[in-house]
């Protein structure tokens, strides 16, 4: 079945796959940064008082904040 | 050739009909989404909703309508264009007149969100392929000829709505507009065919050597096929090119106007600088497919991307109005070509078969990339009170677009062997 698709192009889509994963994992790791930033902002204007559990999640999970 | 290719011909073909009626339906999808920004007013004033409330519904509408686009392309496959769109016009219908009944916020977020996102999928995905299905040949002028409709949507529909809200009411505008844009469209579903093998006819660009080909009919093609292509690298680089190039243009859609007014330009100015986009791409989006079916569509994507990316770097320099005019134009050519080139590439790549899954995909990552560009603004602006980062990511996003689209294989040959896949079912 595999000799249907043109030699050409590999019939195991792995770097087609490879750079749809390095997509998802640049827009996760966006998206905790900016996440946290805003969790932050959110914390200075509060004074750091009462943060809930996604706020301290969110800063948890990322390593820059 | 047993066909006379004159321009009398060329013209009184009924492609030109499934064109029309393609073009219109285009037009109700980029309606929804055009509605929504002089919708936010009414009810913010109406029921005392933030903006931040109502804007929820507008990502619940996009992420509804990207989410859904594989199956809406597999329905367009599966049962046909016109079917898939009728059905898709009667949620339509129901989404607009709740959307004219509403009082209260998830009654928004259900309507406008949910029923006329997943409407705008079941309407807007198959019928590009549809249409693309009626071109044996010149497939990038039936391309230019659709897609100008992506500009032309809002140039049209925004006044008349604008002034509708403000004489009508925006509760009577909704249930007169659903209305009446379901009745266009249920008349002209009737002229409607999904393909020229529907319709008796033959497809533009048909030649007598034609007949010889074992693909040459929609329904010679296995559908359960569509996993020879889901094998292609080509395939994931497209949905992912797509998802990049929106994220890239989403960005400035979005701030162009409040960017432009933070500089010092004035508020019709700065609208003007949005127009001056979406005419100037208008020109693109007919003339690049043409180019891209022509020429090979790789180059003319990653000129679009190349130039989508490298353009707004002209916003962190510039203050002026005459500046973002330039920007507007150099913005505005790539902007029109970047996605209006991809029904080419497939028929270029995946030959004659049906495109409805490919396209949904496409259209799926299209989806993601402009939720994900619309909320960048805002949140790097609440955080750095300045747009320079979005700029810069929006840069970014496209230039990794055009990497990807460096990576493609050539379009000279298609990827798949349809007849040897034929002879073996």
């Amino acid at each position: 079945m595999f000799s249907i698709i043109n030699k050409k192009n590999k019939s195991n889509p792995i770097i087609g796959l490879s750079l749809m994963g390095f997509t998802i994992i640049i827009c996760l790791a966006f998206l905790i940064y900016f996440g946290a930033w805003v969790t932050e902002k959110r914390l200075e204007v509060r004074e750091q008082k009462n943060p809930v559990w996604w706020e301290n999640t969110v800063l948890w999970v990322c390593p820059l904040h | 050739m047993g066909m006379s290719f004159t321009l009398k011909s060329y013209l009184k073909h009924y492609v030109w009909m499934i064109v029309s009626i393609g073009v219109f339906v285009q037009m109700i999808g980029s309606a929804l989404r055009n509605i929504f920004g002089i919708l936010v007013d009414p009810l913010n004033v109406n029921f005392n909703w933030s903006v931040g409330e109502i804007g929820i519904a507008y990502a619940v509408m996009s992420l509804t309508s990207a989410l859904s686009s594989p199956f809406s392309g597999w329905l367009g496959d599966k049962f046909g264009a016109r079917k898939t769109i009728f059905f898709g016009t009667i949620l339509f219908l129901v989404g607009m007149l709740w959307v004219s009944f509403m009082n209260n916020l998830w009654e928004f977020y259900l309507a406008y969100g949910l029923v006329l996102g997943f409407s705008q999928s079941l309407i807007g995905v198959p019928i590009v392929p549809a249409v693309i299905s009626w071109f044996r040949r010149h497939v990038g002028l039936g391309t230019g000829a659709l897609m100008v409709s992506w500009s032309l949507g809002p140039a049209l529909t925004i006044q008349i709505l604008a002034i509708s809200f403000v004489n009508y009411g925006w509760r009577n505008t909704f249930w007169v507009l659903g209305l009446l844009v379901s009745i266009i469209t249920f008349v002209l579903l009737i002229f409607f065919k999904d393909s020229p093998e529907k319709a008796g006819k033959k497809p533009f660009g048909w030649l007598e050597e034609d007949e010889d080909s074992k693909n040459n009919l929609l329904s010679s093609f296995d559908l359960s096929k569509q996993r020879l292509i889901y094998r292609t690298d080509a395939f994931w680089h497209l949905v992912n090119i797509h998802f990049w190039g929106c994220v890239g243009h989403a960005i400035i859609l979005v701030c162009i106007i409040p960017l432009a007014i933070n500089k010092g330009i004035g508020s019709i100015q700065a609208a003007g600088v949005l127009s001056t986009i979406a005419t100037v791409s208008i020109l693109s989006r007919f003339f690049f497919p043409i180019i891209g079916d022509k020429f090979g569509s790789r180059f003319i994507i990653f000129i679009s991307f190349l130039g989508q990316g490298l353009s707004v770097l002209i916003l962190l320099f510039t203050d002026s109005t005459f500046g973002f005019y330039v920007f507007a134009v150099s913005f505005g050519i790539p902007y029109g070509g970047e996605g209006t080139v991809h029904p080419v590439i497939n028929r270029q790549y995946f030959g004659q078969f049906p495109m409805g899954r490919t396209y949904g995909w496409q259209l799926f990552g299209a989806g993601l990339g402009m939720a994900l560009g619309g909320i960048i603004p805002g949140l790097v602006f609440d955080l750095s009170n300045s747009y320079d980062i979005a700029i810069i990511i929006s840069c970014v996003s496209s230039l990794i677009g055009a990497i990807i689209v460096i990576i493609l294989p050539k379009t000279s040959k298609e990827l798949i062997d349809w007849n040897l896949s034929l002879e073996q079912t």
